[in-house]
Protein backbone atom coordinates (compact mmCIF):
# COMPACT_ATOMS: atom_id res chain seq x y z
CA UNK A 1 0.00 0.00 0.00
CA UNK A 2 1.57 3.75 -0.94
CA UNK A 3 0.12 6.26 1.10
CA UNK A 4 2.28 9.26 -0.02
CA UNK A 5 1.97 9.47 -3.63
CA UNK A 6 -1.69 10.98 -3.88
CA UNK A 7 -4.00 12.40 -1.28
CA UNK A 8 -6.91 10.50 -0.17
CA UNK A 9 -9.11 12.59 1.35
CA UNK A 10 -11.52 10.17 3.71
CA UNK A 11 -12.85 11.86 6.52
CA UNK A 12 -11.43 9.35 9.03
CA UNK A 13 -8.18 10.52 7.97
CA UNK A 14 -8.97 13.91 8.28
CA UNK A 15 -10.68 13.65 11.78
CA UNK A 16 -7.80 11.77 13.40
CA UNK A 17 -5.72 14.91 12.64
CA UNK A 18 -8.28 17.26 13.93
CA UNK A 19 -8.51 15.01 16.27
CA UNK A 20 -4.95 16.65 17.61
CA UNK A 21 -4.27 19.93 19.52
CA UNK A 22 -0.61 21.70 18.60
CA UNK A 23 1.73 21.14 21.63
CA UNK A 24 5.17 23.19 21.69
CA UNK A 25 7.55 21.78 23.87
CA UNK A 26 11.56 21.28 24.44
CA UNK A 27 11.32 17.49 25.04
CA UNK A 28 13.76 15.15 22.61
CA UNK A 29 11.86 12.48 21.01
CA UNK A 30 13.23 10.03 23.82
CA UNK A 31 11.24 12.20 26.21
CA UNK A 32 8.44 12.33 24.18
CA UNK A 33 8.08 8.84 24.18
CA UNK A 34 7.69 8.44 28.19
CA UNK A 35 4.15 10.73 27.64
CA UNK A 36 1.35 8.35 28.06
CA UNK A 37 -0.30 7.23 24.54
CA UNK A 38 -3.74 9.36 25.47
CA UNK A 39 -1.74 11.91 25.28
CA UNK A 40 1.09 11.22 22.72
CA UNK A 41 -2.19 10.55 20.35
CA UNK A 42 -3.50 13.64 20.62
CA UNK A 43 -0.86 16.18 20.36
CA UNK A 44 0.24 17.52 16.80
CA UNK A 45 4.35 17.85 18.14
CA UNK A 46 7.84 17.43 16.63
CA UNK A 47 10.89 16.82 19.19
CA UNK A 48 12.09 19.80 20.53
CA UNK A 49 9.93 22.52 18.68
CA UNK A 50 8.62 25.54 20.68
CA UNK A 51 7.64 27.26 17.41
CA UNK A 52 4.01 27.18 18.14
CA UNK A 53 3.53 28.61 13.90
CA UNK A 54 5.65 26.16 12.90
CA UNK A 55 3.58 23.25 13.91
CA UNK A 56 0.26 25.10 12.67
CA UNK A 57 1.51 25.43 9.45
CA UNK A 58 2.83 21.69 9.68
CA UNK A 59 -0.81 20.82 10.71
CA UNK A 60 -2.48 22.81 8.04
CA UNK A 61 -0.27 21.25 5.42
CA UNK A 62 -0.94 17.82 6.05
CA UNK A 63 -5.23 18.60 6.63
CA UNK A 64 -4.38 20.04 3.12
CA UNK A 65 -2.77 16.72 1.42
CA UNK A 66 -5.40 14.71 3.25
CA UNK A 67 -8.32 16.98 1.92
CA UNK A 68 -7.15 17.38 -1.41
CA UNK A 69 -7.84 21.26 -1.00
CA UNK A 70 -6.93 23.09 -3.90
CA UNK A 71 -5.86 26.90 -4.15
CA UNK A 72 -6.31 29.64 -6.85
CA UNK A 73 -3.15 30.24 -8.95
CA UNK A 74 -1.84 33.47 -9.76
CA UNK A 75 -2.88 32.54 -13.51
CA UNK A 76 -6.48 31.57 -12.81
CA UNK A 77 -5.88 27.70 -12.52
CA UNK A 78 -6.16 25.60 -9.49
CA UNK A 79 -3.98 23.01 -8.13
CA UNK A 80 -3.65 21.09 -5.27
CA UNK A 81 -2.13 22.77 -2.32
CA UNK A 82 0.04 20.10 -1.09
CA UNK A 83 0.52 17.93 -3.84
CA UNK A 84 2.83 15.31 -2.30
CA UNK A 85 5.49 15.22 0.07
CA UNK A 86 7.87 17.42 -1.36
CA UNK A 87 5.94 20.20 -1.81
CA UNK A 88 5.16 19.09 2.36
CA UNK A 89 9.05 19.68 2.57
CA UNK A 90 9.35 22.68 0.57
CA UNK A 91 7.26 24.99 1.85
CA UNK A 92 8.08 23.70 5.78
CA UNK A 93 11.56 24.76 4.82
CA UNK A 94 10.62 27.64 3.54
CA UNK A 95 8.70 28.62 6.76
CA UNK A 96 11.27 27.32 8.88
CA UNK A 97 14.08 29.43 7.65
CA UNK A 98 11.76 32.66 7.66
CA UNK A 99 10.90 31.87 11.38
CA UNK A 100 14.71 31.83 11.89
CA UNK A 101 14.86 28.18 13.06
CA UNK A 102 17.68 26.91 10.76
CA UNK A 103 19.89 29.53 12.72
CA UNK A 104 18.86 27.50 16.15
CA UNK A 105 20.54 24.05 14.62
CA UNK A 106 24.00 23.66 15.41
CA UNK A 107 27.06 23.22 13.03
CA UNK A 108 27.17 19.43 13.37
CA UNK A 109 23.51 18.48 13.23
CA UNK A 110 22.80 20.34 9.81
CA UNK A 111 21.27 17.92 7.41
CA UNK A 112 20.29 15.56 9.78
CA UNK A 113 17.46 14.58 11.70
CA UNK A 114 18.01 17.08 14.90
CA UNK A 115 17.37 19.94 11.48
CA UNK A 116 14.14 20.93 11.44
CA UNK A 117 14.98 22.65 7.78
CA UNK A 118 16.64 19.18 6.26
CA UNK A 119 14.60 16.93 4.19
CA UNK A 120 14.79 14.15 6.36
CA UNK A 121 13.46 15.93 9.47
CA UNK A 122 10.65 17.09 7.40
CA UNK A 123 9.42 13.91 5.47
CA UNK A 124 9.64 12.01 8.66
CA UNK A 125 7.20 14.88 10.37
CA UNK A 126 5.18 13.88 6.79
CA UNK A 127 5.43 10.58 6.78
CA UNK A 128 4.04 10.09 10.46
CA UNK A 129 0.93 12.17 10.54
CA UNK A 130 0.07 11.49 6.96
CA UNK A 131 0.52 6.93 8.06
CA UNK A 132 -1.14 7.98 11.03
CA UNK A 133 -4.45 9.40 9.70
CA UNK A 134 -4.52 7.09 7.23
CA UNK A 135 -3.92 4.21 9.32
CA UNK A 136 -6.34 5.65 11.67
CA UNK A 137 -9.16 5.73 8.94
CA UNK A 138 -8.38 2.44 7.43
CA UNK A 139 -8.37 0.56 10.34
CA UNK A 140 -12.11 2.50 11.25
CA UNK A 141 -13.11 1.38 7.59
CA UNK A 142 -11.74 -2.31 8.20
CA UNK A 143 -13.65 -2.59 11.56
CA UNK A 144 -17.11 -2.00 9.79
CA UNK A 145 -19.33 -5.09 10.41
CA UNK A 146 -19.53 -5.77 6.45
CA UNK A 147 -16.04 -5.24 5.89
CA UNK A 148 -14.69 -7.38 8.98
CA UNK A 149 -17.25 -10.15 8.10
CA UNK A 150 -15.83 -10.27 4.47
CA UNK A 151 -12.12 -9.47 5.76
CA UNK A 152 -11.62 -10.83 9.46
CA UNK A 153 -8.01 -10.82 9.49
CA UNK A 154 -4.50 -8.44 8.06
CA UNK A 155 -1.77 -9.45 7.93
CA UNK A 156 1.62 -7.95 9.24
CA UNK A 157 3.96 -6.99 6.46
CA UNK A 158 7.55 -4.78 5.39
CA UNK A 159 6.83 -2.68 2.63
CA UNK A 160 9.93 -0.53 3.00
CA UNK A 161 13.03 -1.25 4.09
CA UNK A 162 15.02 0.49 6.89
CA UNK A 163 18.26 0.75 8.01
CA UNK A 164 17.62 -0.47 11.48
CA UNK A 165 14.82 -3.35 11.68
CA UNK A 166 13.19 -3.74 14.69
CA UNK A 167 13.67 -7.53 15.86
CA UNK A 168 10.38 -6.93 18.31
CA UNK A 169 8.46 -6.87 14.27
CA UNK A 170 10.52 -9.09 12.97
CA UNK A 171 8.95 -12.61 15.03
CA UNK A 172 5.32 -10.93 13.53
CA UNK A 173 6.33 -10.21 9.77
CA UNK A 174 3.87 -12.35 7.45
CA UNK A 175 1.85 -13.57 10.05
CA UNK A 176 -1.46 -12.90 9.78
CA UNK A 177 -3.80 -12.12 13.29
CA UNK A 178 -7.71 -11.26 13.47
CA UNK A 179 -8.31 -7.45 12.97
CA UNK A 180 -9.83 -7.53 16.51
CA UNK A 181 -6.76 -9.20 18.44
CA UNK A 182 -4.70 -7.20 20.96
CA UNK A 183 -1.66 -8.38 19.36
CA UNK A 184 -1.81 -5.11 17.05
CA UNK A 185 -1.27 -3.05 20.11
CA UNK A 186 1.75 -4.74 21.17
CA UNK A 187 3.16 -5.06 18.20
CA UNK A 188 2.87 -1.27 18.43
CA UNK A 189 5.54 -0.36 21.05
CA UNK A 190 5.93 3.46 20.23
CA UNK A 191 2.34 4.62 19.62
CA UNK A 192 0.78 1.78 21.61
CA UNK A 193 -2.53 1.78 19.37
CA UNK A 194 -3.51 -0.90 17.24
CA UNK A 195 -2.91 0.62 13.79
CA UNK A 196 0.62 2.23 12.27
CA UNK A 197 2.39 3.61 12.06
CA UNK A 198 4.19 0.82 13.89
CA UNK A 199 6.60 2.55 15.94
CA UNK A 200 9.14 5.56 15.07
CA UNK A 201 10.42 5.17 10.90
CA UNK A 202 9.17 1.72 10.89
CA UNK A 203 8.46 0.04 7.41
CA UNK A 204 5.74 -1.94 8.10
CA UNK A 205 2.29 -1.75 7.07
CA UNK A 206 -0.62 -4.40 7.02
CA UNK A 207 -3.14 -5.52 4.26
CA UNK A 208 -6.03 -7.41 4.55
CA UNK A 209 -7.19 -11.24 4.70
CA UNK A 210 -9.95 -12.74 3.58
CA UNK A 211 -12.32 -14.68 5.52
CA UNK A 212 -11.01 -17.66 3.44
CA UNK A 213 -7.80 -17.41 3.83
CA UNK A 214 -8.68 -16.68 7.75
CA UNK A 215 -10.89 -19.48 8.26
CA UNK A 216 -8.04 -21.93 6.71
CA UNK A 217 -5.37 -20.68 9.10
CA UNK A 218 -7.76 -21.88 12.22
CA UNK A 219 -8.57 -18.14 13.15
CA UNK A 220 -12.16 -18.50 13.09
CA UNK A 221 -14.19 -21.63 12.46
CA UNK A 222 -16.54 -22.04 9.14
CA UNK A 223 -18.83 -19.07 9.31
CA UNK A 224 -18.59 -17.56 12.59
CA UNK A 225 -19.18 -14.50 13.19
CA UNK A 226 -16.49 -11.66 14.39
CA UNK A 227 -17.76 -9.10 16.55
CA UNK A 228 -16.59 -5.49 15.75
CA UNK A 229 -14.64 -3.95 19.14
CA UNK A 230 -15.99 -1.09 20.86
CA UNK A 231 -15.60 2.50 18.64
CA UNK A 232 -12.69 3.78 19.07
CA UNK A 233 -13.65 7.14 19.51
CA UNK A 234 -11.51 10.09 19.37
CA UNK A 235 -13.42 11.15 22.02
CA UNK A 236 -12.38 8.66 24.33
CA UNK A 237 -9.19 8.40 26.74
CA UNK A 238 -9.03 12.10 26.22
CA UNK A 239 -7.29 11.52 29.83
CA UNK A 240 -4.35 9.92 30.63
CA UNK A 241 -4.14 8.68 34.29
CA UNK A 242 -1.34 9.74 36.24
CA UNK A 243 -1.32 6.99 38.63
CA UNK A 244 2.32 4.90 38.26
CA UNK A 245 4.30 7.76 36.93
CA UNK A 246 6.62 9.13 39.11
CA UNK A 247 6.27 12.48 40.75
CA UNK A 248 9.70 13.87 38.85
CA UNK A 249 8.22 12.99 35.65
CA UNK A 250 4.89 15.26 35.94
CA UNK A 251 6.95 18.17 37.14
CA UNK A 252 9.21 17.47 33.93
CA UNK A 253 6.00 17.56 32.15
CA UNK A 254 4.71 20.59 34.30
CA UNK A 255 7.46 22.75 32.99
CA UNK A 256 7.77 21.69 29.55
CA UNK A 257 4.08 22.28 28.66
CA UNK A 258 3.43 24.95 30.51
CA UNK A 259 -0.46 25.77 30.83
CA UNK A 260 -0.82 23.63 27.12
CA UNK A 261 -1.20 20.46 30.27
CA UNK A 262 -4.30 20.29 32.71
CA UNK A 263 -3.40 18.07 35.59
CA UNK A 264 -7.07 17.35 37.27
CA UNK A 265 -6.48 14.88 39.66
CA UNK A 266 -5.18 12.04 38.82
CA UNK A 267 -5.92 12.41 35.12
CA UNK A 268 -4.11 14.96 32.94
CA UNK A 269 -5.36 16.05 29.58
CA UNK A 270 -3.87 18.71 26.89
CA UNK A 271 -5.88 22.22 27.38
CA UNK A 272 -9.06 22.50 24.93
CA UNK A 273 -9.49 18.70 24.75
CA UNK A 274 -12.72 17.09 27.07
CA UNK A 275 -13.49 20.37 27.88
CA UNK A 276 -16.56 19.97 24.83
CA UNK A 277 -18.30 17.60 26.89
CA UNK A 278 -18.91 20.42 29.89
CA UNK A 279 -20.98 23.00 27.66
CA UNK A 280 -24.38 21.25 28.65
CA UNK A 281 -27.56 22.28 26.23
CA UNK A 282 -28.68 24.90 27.42
CA UNK A 283 -32.73 24.74 28.60
CA UNK A 284 -35.05 25.99 26.60
CA UNK A 285 -37.26 29.44 26.74
CA UNK A 286 -41.35 29.36 26.98
CA UNK A 287 -42.17 31.35 23.99
CA UNK A 288 -45.38 31.18 21.82
CA UNK A 289 -43.49 30.94 18.46
CA UNK A 290 -39.88 30.00 19.21
CA UNK A 291 -37.11 29.81 16.33
CA UNK A 292 -36.48 25.83 17.37
CA UNK A 293 -40.09 24.94 16.94
CA UNK A 294 -39.11 25.77 13.22
CA UNK A 295 -35.51 23.42 12.71
CA UNK A 296 -35.77 19.72 12.61
CA UNK A 297 -32.57 18.59 14.05
CA UNK A 298 -30.97 15.85 12.34
CA UNK A 299 -27.43 16.65 13.99
CA UNK A 300 -25.62 14.53 16.85
CA UNK A 301 -23.22 14.51 19.10
CA UNK A 302 -21.25 17.53 19.80
CA UNK A 303 -22.62 19.31 16.95
CA UNK A 304 -26.19 19.00 18.32
CA UNK A 305 -24.73 20.68 21.82
CA UNK A 306 -23.13 23.24 19.80
CA UNK A 307 -26.84 24.20 17.31
CA UNK A 308 -28.59 23.80 20.37
CA UNK A 309 -26.77 26.90 22.14
CA UNK A 310 -27.51 28.89 18.96
CA UNK A 311 -31.16 27.96 18.96
CA UNK A 312 -31.41 28.46 22.62
CA UNK A 313 -29.91 31.88 22.25
CA UNK A 314 -32.11 33.04 19.55
CA UNK A 315 -35.41 31.38 21.41
CA UNK A 316 -34.24 33.51 24.74
CA UNK A 317 -33.99 36.76 22.61
CA UNK A 318 -37.12 36.66 20.39
CA UNK A 319 -40.36 34.99 18.72
CA UNK A 320 -40.06 34.56 15.11
CA UNK A 321 -43.93 34.85 13.58
CA UNK A 322 -44.57 31.78 12.00
CA UNK A 323 -41.78 30.35 9.87
CA UNK A 324 -41.96 26.68 7.85
CA UNK A 325 -40.22 23.86 9.53
CA UNK A 326 -37.18 22.59 8.25
CA UNK A 327 -34.11 19.79 9.05
CA UNK A 328 -30.85 21.11 10.40
CA UNK A 329 -28.11 19.43 9.10
CA UNK A 330 -25.03 18.39 9.63
CA UNK A 331 -22.48 19.30 6.71
CA UNK A 332 -19.13 18.39 5.59
CA UNK A 333 -18.60 21.02 2.88
CA UNK A 334 -16.01 24.02 3.06
CA UNK A 335 -18.22 26.81 4.01
CA UNK A 336 -18.82 27.06 7.82
CA UNK A 337 -22.18 26.48 7.01
CA UNK A 338 -24.94 27.49 4.51
CA UNK A 339 -28.88 27.73 4.30
CA UNK A 340 -30.16 25.76 1.30
CA UNK A 341 -33.52 27.20 -0.79
CA UNK A 342 -35.56 25.48 -3.52
CA UNK A 343 -36.43 28.03 -6.33
CA UNK A 344 -39.65 27.61 -8.13
CA UNK A 345 -40.36 28.34 -11.88
CA UNK A 346 -41.99 31.59 -10.67
CA UNK A 347 -39.11 32.31 -9.03
CA UNK A 348 -40.17 32.13 -6.06
CA UNK A 349 -37.78 30.74 -2.99
CA UNK A 350 -39.04 28.15 -0.30
CA UNK A 351 -36.74 26.94 2.34
CA UNK A 352 -35.00 23.66 2.41
CA UNK A 353 -32.73 23.18 5.06
CA UNK A 354 -29.73 24.39 7.15
CA UNK A 355 -26.38 22.57 6.95
CA UNK A 356 -23.49 23.30 9.62
CA UNK A 357 -20.01 22.09 9.33
CA UNK A 358 -19.16 19.85 12.27
CA UNK A 359 -15.32 20.63 11.92
CA UNK A 360 -15.98 24.59 12.09
CA UNK A 361 -14.40 27.40 14.09
CA UNK A 362 -18.20 28.61 15.50
CA UNK A 363 -20.92 26.30 15.16
CA UNK A 364 -22.60 27.86 17.70
CA UNK A 365 -22.77 31.50 15.81
CA UNK A 366 -22.59 29.86 12.04
CA UNK A 367 -26.05 28.51 13.16
CA UNK A 368 -27.63 31.47 14.45
CA UNK A 369 -25.83 33.03 11.28
CA UNK A 370 -27.67 30.60 8.72
CA UNK A 371 -30.95 31.19 11.08
CA UNK A 372 -30.22 34.95 10.06
CA UNK A 373 -30.77 34.05 6.09
CA UNK A 374 -33.85 31.87 7.15
CA UNK A 375 -35.53 34.66 8.97
CA UNK A 376 -34.38 37.19 5.90
CA UNK A 377 -36.61 34.55 3.62
CA UNK A 378 -39.28 33.35 5.41
CA UNK A 379 -39.98 35.68 8.44
CA UNK A 380 -39.60 38.98 7.73
CA UNK A 381 -41.68 40.55 5.02
CA UNK A 382 -43.06 38.21 2.54
CA UNK A 383 -42.47 34.93 2.73
CA UNK A 384 -40.66 33.41 -0.27
CA UNK A 385 -38.56 36.77 -0.48
CA UNK A 386 -35.85 38.05 1.12
CA UNK A 387 -36.62 41.34 3.42
CA UNK A 388 -32.89 41.94 2.79
CA UNK A 389 -33.61 42.97 -0.64
CA UNK A 390 -37.05 43.71 -0.34
CA UNK A 391 -36.40 46.88 1.92
CA UNK A 392 -37.73 45.62 4.90
CA UNK A 393 -34.31 45.57 6.60
CA UNK A 394 -33.52 49.27 5.51
CA UNK A 395 -33.12 50.79 8.91
CA UNK A 396 -30.71 47.71 9.77
CA UNK A 397 -28.53 47.76 6.69
CA UNK A 398 -28.57 51.58 6.70
CA UNK A 399 -27.08 51.56 10.40
CA UNK A 400 -24.55 48.90 9.28
CA UNK A 401 -23.08 50.82 6.62
CA UNK A 402 -22.13 53.61 9.04
CA UNK A 403 -20.76 51.24 10.75
CA UNK A 404 -16.31 51.19 10.81
CA UNK A 405 -16.27 48.01 10.36
CA UNK A 406 -18.21 47.92 6.67
CA UNK A 407 -15.80 50.93 6.23
CA UNK A 408 -12.65 48.38 7.31
CA UNK A 409 -13.70 45.81 4.76
CA UNK A 410 -14.78 48.90 1.81
CA UNK A 411 -10.85 50.09 2.88
CA UNK A 412 -9.26 46.01 2.63
CA UNK A 413 -10.95 45.84 -0.84
CA UNK A 414 -9.71 48.98 -1.78
CA UNK A 415 -6.36 48.38 -0.86
CA UNK A 416 -5.70 44.78 -2.27
CA UNK A 417 -4.50 43.42 -6.05
CA UNK A 418 -6.55 40.31 -5.26
CA UNK A 419 -9.33 39.36 -7.13
CA UNK A 420 -10.24 36.99 -4.66
CA UNK A 421 -10.03 39.06 -1.45
CA UNK A 422 -11.74 41.70 -3.89
CA UNK A 423 -14.91 39.34 -5.11
CA UNK A 424 -15.27 38.07 -1.43
CA UNK A 425 -15.71 41.19 0.10
CA UNK A 426 -17.84 43.21 -2.85
CA UNK A 427 -19.93 40.22 -3.76
CA UNK A 428 -20.41 38.45 -0.64
CA UNK A 429 -19.58 40.21 2.46
CA UNK A 430 -20.96 43.55 1.07
CA UNK A 431 -24.11 41.89 0.05
CA UNK A 432 -27.41 42.83 1.98
CA UNK A 433 -28.12 39.46 2.46
CA UNK A 434 -24.82 38.49 4.41
CA UNK A 435 -24.30 42.31 6.35
CA UNK A 436 -27.90 41.33 7.80
CA UNK A 437 -26.70 37.64 8.75
CA UNK A 438 -23.50 38.29 10.72
CA UNK A 439 -25.71 41.53 12.11
CA UNK A 440 -28.42 39.36 13.05
CA UNK A 441 -25.69 36.54 14.80
CA UNK A 442 -23.89 39.23 16.45
CA UNK A 443 -27.42 40.89 17.62
CA UNK A 444 -28.49 37.17 19.63
CA UNK A 445 -24.83 37.08 21.08
CA UNK A 446 -25.09 40.47 22.61
CA UNK A 447 -28.86 40.31 23.67
CA UNK A 448 -28.41 36.59 25.01
CA UNK A 449 -27.07 35.40 28.14
CA UNK A 450 -25.14 33.08 25.75
CA UNK A 451 -21.12 32.86 27.33
CA UNK A 452 -20.08 30.08 24.71
CA UNK A 453 -21.79 32.22 21.45
CA UNK A 454 -20.17 35.49 23.33
CA UNK A 455 -16.69 33.22 22.80
CA UNK A 456 -17.38 32.68 19.41
CA UNK A 457 -18.22 35.94 18.28
CA UNK A 458 -14.94 36.79 19.31
CA UNK A 459 -12.77 34.18 18.26
CA UNK A 460 -13.80 35.63 14.83
CA UNK A 461 -14.11 38.80 15.18
CA UNK A 462 -10.29 38.05 16.03
CA UNK A 463 -9.75 35.50 13.10
CA UNK A 464 -11.76 38.05 10.49
CA UNK A 465 -11.10 41.14 10.58
CA UNK A 466 -14.02 43.68 10.14
CA UNK A 467 -16.61 40.83 8.83
CA UNK A 468 -18.38 40.96 12.71
CA UNK A 469 -18.22 44.58 14.88
CA UNK A 470 -16.57 45.97 18.12
CA UNK A 471 -19.61 46.40 20.67
CA UNK A 472 -19.37 49.92 20.31
CA UNK A 473 -19.57 50.06 16.68
CA UNK A 474 -22.61 47.43 16.61
CA UNK A 475 -24.61 49.79 18.92
CA UNK A 476 -26.56 51.68 16.13
CA UNK A 477 -27.46 48.02 14.33
CA UNK A 478 -28.77 46.35 17.19
CA UNK A 479 -30.63 49.56 18.07
CA UNK A 480 -32.13 49.07 14.73
CA UNK A 481 -33.03 45.22 14.82
CA UNK A 482 -34.73 45.78 18.50
CA UNK A 483 -36.61 48.75 16.52
CA UNK A 484 -37.89 46.15 13.81
CA UNK A 485 -38.46 43.38 16.07
CA UNK A 486 -40.64 45.30 18.44
CA UNK A 487 -42.52 46.37 15.75
CA UNK A 488 -42.98 42.45 13.89
CA UNK A 489 -43.90 42.05 17.81
CA UNK A 490 -41.34 39.59 18.15
CA UNK A 491 -40.09 40.89 21.43
CA UNK B 1 -21.22 31.84 6.59
CA UNK B 2 -18.30 31.53 3.97
CA UNK B 3 -14.92 32.07 4.45
CA UNK B 4 -11.94 33.40 1.64
CA UNK B 5 -10.64 29.59 1.13
CA UNK B 6 -14.33 28.31 0.54
CA UNK B 7 -15.08 31.56 -1.54
CA UNK B 8 -12.07 30.75 -4.17
CA UNK B 9 -13.53 27.21 -4.09
CA UNK B 10 -16.80 28.12 -5.64
CA UNK B 11 -15.26 30.42 -7.77
CA UNK B 12 -12.98 28.08 -9.48
CA UNK B 13 -15.66 25.12 -9.54
CA UNK B 14 -17.89 27.80 -11.63
CA UNK B 15 -15.23 28.93 -14.00
CA UNK B 16 -14.36 25.07 -14.45
CA UNK B 17 -18.02 25.33 -16.01
CA UNK B 18 -16.86 27.84 -18.67
CA UNK B 19 -17.34 31.22 -17.11
CA UNK B 20 -14.47 33.82 -16.80
CA UNK B 21 -13.05 34.67 -13.88
CA UNK B 22 -14.90 38.16 -13.34
CA UNK B 23 -18.37 36.72 -13.90
CA UNK B 24 -17.75 33.40 -11.68
CA UNK B 25 -16.51 36.12 -8.63
CA UNK B 26 -19.68 37.72 -8.72
CA UNK B 27 -22.11 35.08 -9.53
CA UNK B 28 -19.80 33.48 -6.33
CA UNK B 29 -20.93 36.15 -4.28
CA UNK B 30 -24.40 36.13 -5.78
CA UNK B 31 -24.97 32.29 -4.66
CA UNK B 32 -22.92 32.96 -1.40
CA UNK B 33 -23.85 30.45 1.56
CA UNK B 34 -27.65 30.43 -0.02
CA UNK B 35 -27.99 28.47 -2.88
CA UNK B 36 -30.90 28.52 -4.78
CA UNK B 37 -31.91 24.89 -6.22
CA UNK B 38 -34.02 24.62 -9.29
CA UNK B 39 -36.30 21.54 -9.96
CA UNK B 40 -33.31 19.72 -11.90
CA UNK B 41 -31.14 20.59 -9.54
CA UNK B 42 -29.24 23.54 -11.25
CA UNK B 43 -27.68 26.44 -8.80
CA UNK B 44 -29.79 29.81 -10.02
CA UNK B 45 -27.97 32.97 -10.01
CA UNK B 46 -30.26 35.93 -8.86
CA UNK B 47 -29.23 39.38 -8.60
CA UNK B 48 -32.24 41.53 -7.02
CA UNK B 49 -34.97 39.04 -7.38
CA UNK B 50 -34.14 38.04 -11.20
CA UNK B 51 -33.08 34.84 -12.41
CA UNK B 52 -29.28 35.75 -14.12
CA UNK B 53 -28.00 32.60 -14.97
CA UNK B 54 -28.77 28.94 -14.09
CA UNK B 55 -25.28 26.94 -13.63
CA UNK B 56 -25.56 22.92 -13.46
CA UNK B 57 -25.30 21.42 -10.33
CA UNK B 58 -22.00 22.44 -8.21
CA UNK B 59 -20.20 19.70 -6.31
CA UNK B 60 -19.28 22.49 -4.07
CA UNK B 61 -23.11 22.45 -2.63
CA UNK B 62 -23.80 18.36 -2.84
CA UNK B 63 -24.28 16.71 0.41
Amino acid sequence: MSVFVQPLPFEEARDKLGSKTIITAPLSSSEWADVPTALLERAFFSSRIENGRFLQRGMDGINDFLAGNRETLPNGETALKIGGRARFVELMREFAIKEGMADLVPPDDRGGLKDITSQKRLELIFNTQVKQAQSYGYRKQGLDPDVLDAYPAQRFLRVIDVKEPRDWHAQFEDKVFLKTSSIWKAINQDFGVPWGPWGWGCGHDVEDADRDETESLGLLKPGEAVTPPAPEDFNDNLKASTDGIEPELIEKWKAAFGDQLVLEGDTMRWKGQGEEATVEAPKPTERTNPVSAALDLKVKGNLRTQVQVGIAAMDEVHDDGNLPKIPLRSSKKSSYGYFQRNIGPDGKSTANHIGVRTSGDWPALTTVHESGHFLDLEGIGSKGAYASQTGELKEVLDAARQTQAIAGLQAKMAATTSWDIRDHIQNYLLSDKEIWARAYSQYITERSHSEPLKTQLKARLAKAEFEQWTPEDFAPIAQAIDKLFTKLGWL
Amino acid sequence: MMDLEAFKELVAEIMSQGYDRETAGRYAGLIGDTPAIDAEGNVVVMDKGEVIARLKPLKFFEE
